[in-house]
């Protein structure tokens, strides 16, 4: 439904479907807890109260270990509770591990309101649902140093991030502990990290995206290159600028150019708004997997922008953070390169060399 | 290895070459599975394919009648044999169109395969049949040329290959081939239960197929430049109507695409002939058909769109 949309963060509600029956207010919450079920099923009702008679609202759990059972009691009680006109509007789902997988109770269910349901649970993977986290802070404040525009007070971070104050205290003491920041507090210098320490941040920032793998059932994938020739293409030609930045080997190559692998294995790319539909255009033999065993040409990375774009070398597409380059050759399990590539970043920084 | 129902393309075209009246042999256009063959294996001595039939265009379509004379009585005049069709028994001036041999003739060293003539078509006559018969009188008695409209296709620009004769590209046959069937019918290749669209279809499926592994292994994007061709194609052999036969040209591709049995039989059809030996399975061509799809046909529809 070409109106359906993502709603502004004010709203009670992630997104609208506009159904031909009748509007849907869907949101989408990350939880394994009954309360903060219950919580989001009554913010629904209030929701629900503005609008027309015709209009219903779902709530979509995404990663949740609650049972099928477990969601089709708790839905159950909540109608017991509420006006029956009110309760029997109120849906609740699972959004599994599998995309296409929906569990619980279900109401008349269609391709198109499951595809928006699909878009919205991406977005709110990259953005981990508007929230800032403690990774993403922590994150900022080394990209920040990498760049050569270290942030050196908590109230910088604080403005910067737009973080929470306990998330950003939570972020700063991390760093800490890893002797990436030092000093009194309140003020504090960066410093570079140790091996340990860039792996810690780099694994921590692998654990809050989400990773999309894409294999050539074919045996006819394109090599990492071609794909990032298309994707220029690809880019140049969409009606609406895709919101990614290349990640990976290749990126890493734009930071340290010795970095000693002779073939980047796959193209990796960072994708900020969880929009992963121009994979189509970039390669529609490309299927999406869930091994990640299986070989993947292609992987894409949703989750928030740590940097905004700036001009790079490489036309039409930017670099995503170091860091993020960074989680992904440990993730491909290049550690004697990554190992080489953070000293890179250590040595050149120190020497006032930045990566913007 | 070479199996004995098994050919050699580069052999083949030899021998066709070879045995050819050196001035028509200009007016010939090999096309099907054969140039197919050709096109992607020719440097391979130990790639061959499987099939009966080598089709033979007669271009352009003025001399068309002229030039298939000449090659019949040639070929037959140098014991190349016709099939045998007890259907169709040989032919004398006057007779039904539709009751004449077409010219298929066998070589002097067997039966493994047959040569096919057809005839380029005449200009472009929307909603008119799409094969069109014509008689030709040869000193072997009367034969009937067959055209089919988009076999047009098969004249643009065709690669004239190192023994003299030239082959269509494999890109206009595929474009024919889906122009040619629009939708999946059930009219069946006779004495089997393969439909004849699925035949056809799965064949733009192995040609795009061979594409892309070639541009893979070579580092080329030639399938990319296809919508180009075909449109530049479409321009010239078919004018006003370009543009109404490019927006429909994926329509049967499409509807191969969502059809789970018609799309199984297309890719059995196709492995046991131009992807013998590769035997691709349904994953596979599957990928290939979403390629074409996005790479071929949705930019084909953008040009044609784009177009005034």
């Amino acid at each position: 439904m070409s109106q359906s949309y993502i709603a502004e963060a004010k709203k009670g509600y992630d997104g609208r479907w506009v159904g031909p029956d009748g509007d849907f207010l869907i949101e989408v919450k990350r939880t394994n807890n009954a309360r903060d079920l219950r919580g989001a099923l009554l913010a629904l009702a209030y929701a629900l109260e503005k609008e027309l008679a015709s209009a219903q609202a779902m709530l979509v759990l995404t990663e949740s270990k609650l049972s099928t059972a477990r969601l089709r009691e708790e839905l159950n009680q909540f109608r017991n509770i509420v006006k029956d006109g009110v309760g029997r509007k109120i849906h609740l789902v699972a959004f599994g591990e599998e995309v296409d997988r929906m569990q619980g109770v279900l109401p008349q269910f269609n391709d198109d309101l499951a595809l928006f349901i699909q878009e919205l649970v991406l977005h709110d993977t990259a953005t981990q649902g508007g929230r800032v986290s403690r990774v993403f802070v922590q994150s900022l404040v080394v990209d920040r140093w990498l760049q050569g525009r270290p942030m050196t007070s908590s109230l910088e971070v604080l403005g910067e991030s737009k973080a929470s104050k306990p998330t950003v205290s939570a972020a700063l003491e991390h760093l800490r502990k890893l002797n990436v920041i030092a000093g009194a507090f309140g003020d504090f210098a960066v410093q570079p990290p140790s091996w340990d320490a860039w792996q810690s941040l780099a694994l921590d920032l692998k654990s809050e995206r989400k990773a999309v793998y894409f294999a050539d059932p074919s045996g006819l994938a394109r090599g990492p290159s071609a794909l990032l020739s298309r994707l220029l293409k690809v880019m140049d030609r969409a009606s609406k600028p895709l919101d990614i930045a290349l990640s990976g080997v290749m990126a890493a190559y734009h930071f340290y150019e010795h970095l000693n692998i002779t073939a980047p294995p796959r193209l990796d790319l960072s994708v900020y708004d969880g929009n992963t539909k121009f994979v189509r255009k970039l390669d529609a033999g490309l299927v999406e997997v869930e091994s990640v065993r299986a070989h993947a040409p292609l992987v894409l990375h949703l989750g928030r922008r740590l940097r905004t774009p700036s001009a790079s070398r490489t036309p039409g597409v930017g670099q995503a953070s170091p860091l993020e380059c960074l989680a992904d050759l440990l993730e491909i399990g290049l550690m004697a390169e990554a190992h080489d590539f953070t000293q890179h970043l250590n040595r050149t920084t120190a020497h006032g060399v930045t990566f913007p | 290895m070479i199996e004995p129902d098994n050919i050699s393309p580069s052999q083949v075209l030899n021998q066709v070459a070879a045995a050819l009246p050196a001035g028509v042999r200009d007016n010939l256009i090999v096309c099907g599975s054969l140039a197919a063959a050709y096109w992607f294996f020719a440097s391979d001595g130990n790639r061959a394919i499987r099939t009966k039939d080598i089709d033979g265009l007669c271009s352009p379509h003025a001399k068309a009648v002229a030039a298939a004379t000449a090659i019949t009585d040639q070929l037959l005049d140098a014991n190349w044999k016709p099939r045998d069709d007890p259907r169709f028994p040989p032919g004398k001036p006057g007779d039904a169109l539709d009751g004449l041999p077409m010219v298929r003739l066998h070589p002097p060293e067997g039966n493994n395969w047959f040569l096919e003539l057809m005839a380029a078509p005449p200009p472009y006559q929307p909603g008119s049949n799409a094969k069109k018969l014509q008689a030709i009188d040869t000193a072997h008695g009367t034969f009937a040329l067959c055209s089919f409209d988009f076999l047009a296709l098969a004249e643009w620009n065709p690669q004239t290959t190192k023994v003299g004769i030239r082959i269509a590209r494999p890109e206009m046959m595929a474009l024919a081939n889906m122009l040619h069937h629009p939708t999946i019918t059930d009219t069946f290749i006779e004495g089997t239960s393969w439909k004849r669209s699925n035949k056809d279809l799965g064949r733009v499926l192995a040609l795009a197929h061979l594409t892309i592994e070639r541009d893979r292994r070579v580092g080329t994007e030639v399938l990319g430049e296809w919508p180009a061709s075909m449109w530049a194609a479409l321009q010239d052999k078919f004018g006003p109507d370009a543009r109404e036969l490019a927006l429909r040209a994926g329509t049967g591709i499409r509807e191969l695409m969502r059809s789970e049995p018609d799309l199984n039989q297309a890719i059995h059809i196709v492995n046991l002939s131009l992807l013998a030996s590769m035997d691709l399975g349904v994953e596979k061509l599957s990928a290939t058909a979403r390629r074409l799809e996005a790479e071929v046909i949705e930019e084909l529809e953008l040009l044609a769109g784009e177009a005034p």
